[in-house]
């Protein structure tokens, strides 16, 4: 087999498929992994200035993360959650916890005006001083065992451990603006958040660090003088768990140039590393223990959703191919990262090839890394129509994006089935039938290739070289498309290249796309809608963060090695 | 109450579809609030004013017929929005010849648009109303008039765009709305006709849960 000698980046119509981008792992630019790298690489400060809570689990908490500018706190309380109140819907009222992000060191005014609002939520309100607002309930099966554990002096038994994964699971975590909370532009220009999310990731990264220190402190109100810490090793591969419906599925398409940006420096990290004409034998051995690393994150990945336990077991599968294929075939090779990724083109299933994609990236930190600058979307003005571009280029923009739509019956029940809306009950995004339920009048603008279709056939109306300014100005209906075109001009991953209103489309797709590049592991759809996922496994805790193990924690460590 | 400039954006939108304006129009509409609120300009207060005069038969606005010349309506008044947007589309126009506007209802509306179009040809560019100037280079403002209702005027016979000398004004933005409320509640009506009742179909099925969580 002979390798491209020019890989180039992959095609937009390869990669923003749903399905593939129902399948995208974590890598090097995953947004947990900046943020732990950058706090290991400036050496932040972690402390807990404030435990407060009572004998019956209720109170609050503060925990700092200090680094080289400024502090951050995570303001944490604990409630006493009758179990029938205990959901993972938005549409939840209470919660086992809840917390938000301090922008600095929370004064004892701030945390009793926090006290008042915090639990609420979406009922309450927060301030500018406030980045993040969340909560989290318990997986009582996990809490209730580690508790009873530790109270009796024992350590929890390690498959009940593994087979949940987490103690806590998030519901929501609302930054940017929501609620009252700061505007991600009072934030975009500190280093430390120039990626996007770092703040939502910081705060369920000390997150984390309380719920261990809750349920050791639950333990040892329970079983006194002669309760067990929990072991360090076992806490490790405890993360936070997160619970994802719909809400988080329309963001993809809402902020295609933000979308693209990430999709973009993916795939930039991947031509990179395909160009790499030699692998030196550090880093040929470096890929062999990730992959088998994350073969072992693979085989502790578990659900029962019927579409994902297909997609694990050819995951499997494929896993095993890439073994083998790699016993047989010399890495030093010239392109030896190319040859592998176009032979996992040929013969793995698409969760296969993005685990490949992503794995022999991890030997290029150096050419990797810093396209995490290149992640946010700061280029605001890329919203404005550019009224000059005749029709002609505009039409020839969205034959380019959405050639495969224009070909597409929308008339036909099946290419429209569903339609976006939201919700008067909760103002959440929703997704329901057309022809089935009232909310045809009311669709969110969630279908660009159908939109796109209809601008086409209008354009199609008017001379080549008429501007886009006349066009709109009979037709301000299609503006929205108009400006997505435009954007996709000089973002070629900014639009899905799939339709969104399909009667077969999964939004757990899009939900993946996006936590895919949280981080986030062990994908477990619990529909077609929603899916719960682990965050922080394996990572050390803030104490515990160092170089050695600020970066690869996510890919668990083999048994025997340390 | 303040409001984070995103909550002004995610609001406007919605009140700006709810109003009956197509998405592009009320992504604009949330945007141009959204920049007049960072420059201590009520912009919800502006947006309210335009989207209850889309409601009112009586205010008939109407999109330019052209965009050549003085821009003017064929009847009724001009939509600020509609002129705004083309405003922002025509920027290498109004950047070289300035704009002439005929019977404009809420003239203040226009200003964000203007300042995208002083943005995009990077020029600043001057909007006159009767009795009050706003000079702009896209990312500040300097508003002279004898009085603040001159800015808040509902509509003017003419407003003149023109290429103006730079600012001295250094950029003073602001991260906070302080809109009051009649003006949000009023919006909030607005984005209250963009959702869907619930049915007992969308709380089984539209989210997609259905299993405990007590798990």
């Amino acid at each position: 087999m002979t390798g491209s000698l020019r890989p180039s980046l992959r095609d937009p119509r390869q990669v923003m498929r749903l399905s593939r981008l129902g399948s995208l792992h974590q890598c090097r630019l995953s947004f947990m992994r900046i943020l732990t790298r950058r706090m290991a690489d400036e050496a932040w400060e972690f402390s807990r200035p404030i435990f407060n809570i009572a004998a019956d689990g209720t109170g609050h908490a503060v925990y700092c993360a200090n680094g080289p500018d400024r502090t951050y706190s995570l303001v944490a309380f604990a409630h006493d959650l009758p179990s029938e109140m205990r959901s993972d819907r938005v549409i939840a009222e209470a919660w086992d916890a809840t917390f938000t992000l301090f922008d600095g060191i929370p004064t004892a005014d701030d945390i009793e005006r926090l006290s008042k609002n915090v639990p609420l939520q979406e009922a309450g309100r927060i301030r500018e001083s406030e980045l993040s607002l969340s909560r989290a309930n318990r997986s009582v099966r996990l809490w209730k065992h580690v508790v009873e554990a530790l109270a009796s002096g024992r350590q929890p038994e390690a498959e009940q451990l593994a087979n949940v994964g987490y103690l806590m699971r998030t519901t929501a975590v609302y930054g940017s603006g929501k609620f009252g909370a700061a505007d991600r532009e009072v934030i975009a220009d500190r280093p430390e958040f120039s990626a996007p999310f770092q703040a939502e990731m910081l705060s369920v990264f000390l997150t984390r660090a309380f719920v261990r220190d809750l349920i050791e402190h639950a333990a040892q109100t329970k079983g006194g003088e002669t309760a067990a810490r929990l072991d360090a090793g076992a806490a490790r591969q405890l993360g936070i768990g997160n619970s994802t419906g719909l809400g988080m599925a329309p963001f993809i398409v809402n902020h295609p140039m933000l979308f693209n940006n990430w999709i973009m420096a993916r795939e930039e990290a991947l031509l990179r590393v395909r160009q790499v004409q030699r692998a030196t034998d550090a880093e040929v051995a470096q890929f062999k223990e990730m992959l088998k690393r994350s073969s072992r994150s693979v085989s502790q990945w578990q659900s029962d959703h019927p579409l994902q336990v297909k997609k694990l077991n050819t995951l499997r599968t494929d896993l095993d191919a890439v073994f083998s294929h790699v016993a047989k075939h010399d890495l030093s090779t010239e392109h030896p990262w190319d040859q592998l990724v176009l032979w996992s083109e040929a013969h793995l299933s698409e969760e296969g090839q993005e685990l490949v994609s992503s794995v022999v990236m991890e030997p290029y930190g150096h050419l990797v890394d810093e396209l995490s600058n290149s992640l946010s979307d700061c280029n605001s003005d890329a919203f404005l129509i550019d009224g000059d571009m005749t029709v002609g280029t505009l039409k020839e923009l969205i034959q380019k994006c959405f050639g495969w739509a224009l070909e597409l019956d929308w008339a036909a029940p099946e290419n429209c089935a569903q339609a976006w809306y939201v919700s008067a009950e909760k103002l959440e995004p929703r997704i329901g039938s057309r022809f089935k339920e009232p909310i045809a009048e009311y669709e969110q603008p969630l279908a660009p290739a159908r939109d796109a279709v209809q601008a086409y056939e209008e354009l199609r109306k008017w001379d080549h070289d008429k501007k886009i300014s006349d066009f709109l100005l009979r037709h301000p209906e299609h503006r929205h498309t108009i400006r997505r075109s435009q954007i996709s001009a000089s973002a070629p991953y900014s639009e899905i290249q799939d339709n969104t209103i399909g009667e077969d489309i999964l939004p757990i797709d899009m939900l993946r796309a996006k936590l895919s590049f949280f981080g986030a592991t062990h994908f477990d759809p619990r529909s077609d809608r929603w899916v719960r996922i682990c965050m922080f496994q394996g990572a050390p805790y803030p104490n515990e963060l160092t170089r050695d193990n600020a970066d690869h924690w996510v890919y668990p460590n083999l048994e025997g090695a340390e | 109450m303040s409001y984070s400039l995103n909550e002004v954006e995610a609001h406007s939108k919605r009140a700006a579809r709810g109003a009956g304006l197509g998405w592009g129009l009320a992504e604009e509409a949330a945007k141009a609030t959204r920049w007049m609120c960072a420059q201590n300009i009520d912009g919800c207060r502006v947006l309210t004013g335009v989207l209850e005069a889309h409601q009112d038969s009586a205010c008939n606005l109407q999109p330019p017929i052209f965009l050549v010349g003085e821009w003017r309506a064929e009847a009724g008044r001009l939509c600020p929005l509609y002129v705004g947007a083309s405003l922002s589309d025509c920027a290498t126009l109004v950047g070289s010849n300035g704009v002439r506007i005929r019977e404009l209802s809420h003239p203040l509306f226009i200003l964000p648009f203007v300042a995208a179009a002083a943005r995009k040809v990077k020029t600043n560019l001057q909007v006159r109303l009767p009795g009050a100037t706003m000079t702009t280079n896209g990312k500040t403002v300097d508003l002279a008039a004898s009085t603040e209702a001159a800015f808040y005027v509902e509509q003017v016979e003419q407003v003149e765009i023109t290429v103006a000398p730079p600012l001295t004004k250094d950029a003073n933005q602001i991260g906070r709305a302080r809109p009051c409320s009649q003006d949000w509640e009023k919006l909030n009506s607005f984005a209250a006709l963009t959702y869907a009742p619930a049915t007992e179909a969308s709380r089984r099925l539209g989210a997609g849960a259905g299993q405990s969580d007590n798990d």
